[in-house]
């Protein structure tokens, strides 16, 4: 009973980010998360950059990608949006773990930014250009900065959760 | 120099075109796809419609699914706090009826004489509309659109393009129509445009979606002596949406003509969706 508990616990843990995109996407949590109008952010975005650099087998580019079109349905966006701008995330966060021996919090913070900036920009672009909306552009400003400054809090939280569930994870 | 390009190269290339450990896609592959997808979306055949239709059905049920206990909560809050203010309510809506029950002769009265004058001047006296009357099951917030999900699809012949109303006052029109949901664009929403009318002095207009801010009157006539207050209903100019719609009243701030809309869109469970031919 014990072993058959361990093993279902092990599996959960390893399935949990993946869990939380999915929930982020499928939920309303966004719109629960904007205070003053303004403040707003995609957890999302953070998700996938710390998964995909630190643990990239936790979560498959495949699931990224069908949570980005789940993303899309629920917003009412063409589909591919999302799913493009996760990947693009993922893109910048596999080169980093590429490129980068040490990954700290601040060295990977300040990656970060560079990567919100060009993902919103071609997202945003697409989202004009192809899907032909207007759009706020305070807002995703807004979005992107409380995005950028929430990382370490998204990054904190993931590494507390890595250190509780490092002797059940095969992570 | 060289070296270091080379270095970009190889990390590049096994950022994008590598699959990763446990990976079964290249990141290269899905962005392909993800850009094939969006072009797919602007195709308008018949099989790929369908497909859009029945994914998109089962995607906002099972987003019904996750949301349920989040909903439950913010059900139960506000049907307390909702209690606390009943008594309050009560004595307000009291005076209220009274008022009511005065304008409501007065009421009648006016709609029995605008029939006997569309009669005179042979005008179609009236037109009746058919309501469908659905629930609202995703009201999520994005930064791009401002919009609901509705029960009602294709199935109870909803069409894009049908006005949504909150009781009797309009809140926006349907953009997506799946099986079994619709999709509606809210008022205010940035690409929501409307076309309305001011009374009493009847001026045409556009009413335009802000997103944060309230919705705002465009070309209105120059010089025109609008004061806040005043009821704005749908013209009918376009076409598409019924005339004599209310819609909102005018709010006039730092010189912007701007619209209170009657129904507040954060807080609807249930639509109507007019139905009849225009």
């Amino acid at each position: 009973m014990a072993v058959i508990f361990k093993h279902f616990r092990t599996r959960f843990f390893n399935l949990f980010p993946l869990i939380l995109l999915f929930y982020f996407c499928l939920s309303e949590f966004n719109a629960h998360f904007r205070f003053f109008g303004i403040v707003g952010f995609d957890f999302q975005f953070i998700l996938i950059y710390y998964w995909v650099l630190k643990k990239p087998q936790t979560l498959g580019y495949g699931f990224i990608f069908i949570a980005g079109i789940i993303n899309d349905i629920i917003l009412g966006l063409p589909l591919g949006l999302s799913s493009a701008s996760y990947l693009i995330i993922s893109s910048f966060a596999a080169y980093i773990r590429n490129v980068s021996v040490t990954k700290t919090l601040s060295s990977n913070w300040i990656a970060f930014g560079p990567t919100l900036v060009i993902t919103n920009l071609i997202y945003v672009g697409m989202v004009i250009f192809i899907a032909d909306l207007d759009v706020e552009y305070m807002q995703i400003f807004y979005n992107s900065i409380f995005t950028f400054l929430f990382f370490p809090i998204g990054w904190i939280i993931f590494e507390i959760f890595i250190n509780l569930t490092r002797e059940d994870t095969h992570l | 120099m060289e070296t270091n390009r080379d270095d970009f190269s190889i990390a590049v290339r096994s950022a994008f075109l590598k699959k990763d450990v446990k990976q079964k896609f290249s990141l290269f592959a899905l962005l392909v796809l993800s850009v094939l997808l969006i072009f797919v979306e602007t195709f308008d055949f018949k099989a790929v419609k369908y497909t859009r239709a029945i994914i998109k059905d089962l995607i906002y049920r099972g987003s019904v699914l996750v949301n349920m206990p989040s909903q439950i909560y913010s059900d139960t809050s506000r049907f307390i706090s909702n209690h606390f203010e009943v008594y309050e309510q009560n004595k307000g809506l009291k005076s209220e009826v009274e008022k009511l029950s005065q304008e409501l002769v007065q009421k009648e009265y006016l709609v029995s004489e605008n029939k006997s004058l569309k009669e005179i001047i042979q005008t179609k006296v009236s037109q009746e509309y058919k309501l469908v009357t659905a629930k609202v099951i995703l009201d999520k917030d994005s930064p791009f659109l401002k919009s609901v999900v509705i029960t009602k699809g294709s199935n109870a012949g909803i069409k894009k393009g049908m006005p949504v109303l909150h009781e009797q006052n309009l809140i926006g029109r349907i953009v997506e129509v799946n099986f079994f949901s619709a999709r509606v664009l809210l008022l205010e929403d940035l690409n929501s445009r409307i076309p309305v009318v001011v009374v009493p002095q009847n001026y045409h207009s556009i009413m335009i979606g802000k997103s944060n801010d309230l919705p705002s009157l465009k070309f209105l006539p120059e010089g025109n002596e609008l004061i806040s207050g005043e009821k704005i209903y749908t013209s009918g100019k376009d076409g598409v949406i019924q005339a004599g719609i209310p819609v909102g009243q005018v709010f006039i701030e730092d010189n912007e003509h701007k619209v209170k809309l009657f129904s507040n869109s954060t807080q609807i469970n249930f639509v109507n969706v007019i139905k009849g031919e225009y």
